[in-house]
């Protein structure tokens, strides 16, 4: 279980994120909702222990984010994270060395089934090809949170649903799955709870089928009402 | 952490390959130059070769020091700090890739240089004669070409240590850039004159609070017994900044 609470970062002329209250529990898929700017990458990047927060309490299963919460948490950012160096076969290589439950035969076979060539350089791939990529690396690990920031952006309509399946695929009761994208529609499909976060906080969250039928919306409608025009009626 | 290092050292063996490549050119300049009987192509290499041991070592350090600062301003730090590992590993992992690739390049200088004269000899034996010459006019001049190296050596430690203080320290001005300064607009600014704040205190108390066992080293002895305490403090102040940047990206991490 993760918890969030009262979580602040501030930068210097910023605060993205501000006072959040959260907790994620296992078995369910999350999708963290929210436009550019709202918290969510920065959120990911706490939990991940890549930025400390300013102020609050950050845990997992009790204990603060650090060398042991990273054994058990996968981080997908958005931006390409390898060195330049790296073929995709150095990079499952380089997650074997320091991740125990990285499974390279299935990193290989999501290679394979996303066609992606191992002995490429990642620098020589399309944004779609590294999207893949990351996805296939941070799939194969069996953590117990896998946070994945932005997974659907750059890649075609095909290989989503391919990822979509994936994903399901390596759900299990005992795992948390966090999903950040601006593709509600795509992501309304699969998830089991959502989380709307603006302005650095937590706007709204709940059960996505509880939040539907509360609010007589879909998780799209829910995400236009929320972020959209100030005419619309605010959420109660 | 010796995986974090093996790492530390594939992200920079295309740079250390290329040295090698040039080094290794020089080398075969020299060695056909000394076959060939080639004095200017000999002499022109081996003058290469000193000046870019010297200049490579240099360059090492920098590069270092560079590639630090670029990966804690980049992307791929994400690969590094995403691993289990704690941020003392991480940093002391880099550290341990610079001390093993000074340490070897040093020792590969060493070989060379002494590989070399001992070809010089073998191609001029005359050679031979010039340094037993110049051997005797420094005994009768009063030095002891044995106890010079011996204090040569010591001044090149006594070099290598402050090198490695300087690439420690500036590991630490980067860290805090990345940390305690994030939030400051001219952290780059800041943290170049806290590296040179650093840089001078640690000389400053050098030469005035460490003790000078022998002010005016009458062997090659008592110049190794001098720079022991010197050479010591440096070492911990070393330990003491790589403690310090691993506290840093604990606490105030922010990729």
């Amino acid at each position: 279980m993760l918890n969030c609470n009262h979580v602040v970062k501030k930068y210097i002329s910023t605060t993205a994120v501000n006072d959040l209250t959260l907790t994620l529990e296992p078995g369910r898929i999350y999708a963290l909702l929210g436009p550019n700017g709202s918290g969510k990458t920065t959120f990911m990047k706490m939990v991940a222990g890549l930025v400390k927060p300013t102020s609050g309490d950050l845990t997992w299963r009790g204990e603060p984010i650090g060398v042991s919460s990273k054994a058990q948490i996968a981080y997908m950012p958005t931006e390409p994270y390898f060195y330049s160096y790296m073929t995709g076969r150095d990079a499952g290589n380089y997650y074997k060395d320091f991740f125990p439950d990285f499974d390279e035969d299935r990193y290989l076979f999501l290679l394979k089934r996303m066609e992606l060539d191992p002995f490429q350089k990642i620098t020589k791939m399309s944004s779609g090809m590294m999207a893949k990529l990351k996805i296939a690396l941070n799939l194969s690990r069996d953590a117990s949170l896998i946070m994945l920031d932005e997974p659907l952006n750059g890649i075609d309509l095909l290989a989503r649903e391919a990822i979509i399946d994936t994903i399901i695929e390596n759900f299990s009761p005992e795992k948390i799955f966090v999903l950040s994208s601006h593709l509600v529609e795509e992501l309304e499909k699969i998830i089991d709870h959502a989380v709307f976060i603006k302005n650095g906080r937590v706007e709204l969250a709940g059960d996505a089928e509880e939040l539907r039928e509360t609010h007589h919306k879909s998780i799209v409608e829910l995400y236009k009402t929320i972020y959209g025009s100030s005419q619309e009626a605010p959420l109660s | 952490m010796f995986k974090l290092t093996k790492y530390e050292l594939r992200k920079t063996r295309t740079t250390l390959l290329i040295a090698a490549a040039c080094f290794a050119l020089l080398e075969l300049a020299y060695i056909l130059g000394l076959a060939l009987h080639k004095e200017d192509l000999a002499g022109g290499s081996a003058s290469f070769l000193v000046l870019f041991a010297v200049f490579s070592y240099l360059f090492f350090l920098i590069l270092a020091i560079m590639n630090y600062s670029k990966e804690m301003n980049s992307k791929s730090s994400y690969l590094i700090f995403m691993t289990p590992n704690t941020p003392l590993a991480i940093i002391s992992a880099k550290m341990l890739m610079i001390l093993l690739v000074g340490l070897t390049s040093l020792l590969v200088y060493a070989l060379f240089c002494w590989l070399d004269i001992r070809l010089l000899i073998a191609f001029y034996p005359d050679a031979e004669m010039t340094g037993d010459l110049l051997a005797g006019f420094a005994k009768g001049l009063g030095v002891d070409l044995p106890e010079l190296g011996f204090t040569l050596l010591a001044l090149l430690i006594a070099m290598i240590v402050t090198f490695f203080l300087l690439v420690t320290l500036a590991y630490l001005a980067i860290t805090l850039s990345a940390t305690f300064l994030q939030n400051f607009r001219f952290k780059g600014w800041i943290s170049c004159i806290l590296f040179l704040a650093f840089f001078m205190a640690a000389t400053w108390i050098d030469n005035h609070l460490i003790p000078a066992l022998y002010p005016n080293p009458a062997t090659w002895q008592q110049l190794w017994i001098g720079i022991a305490p010197s050479c010591l403090f440096y070492i911990i102040l070393m330990i003491l900044a790589t403690f310090a940047c691993s506290v840093l990206l604990e606490k105030k991490v922010s990729l």
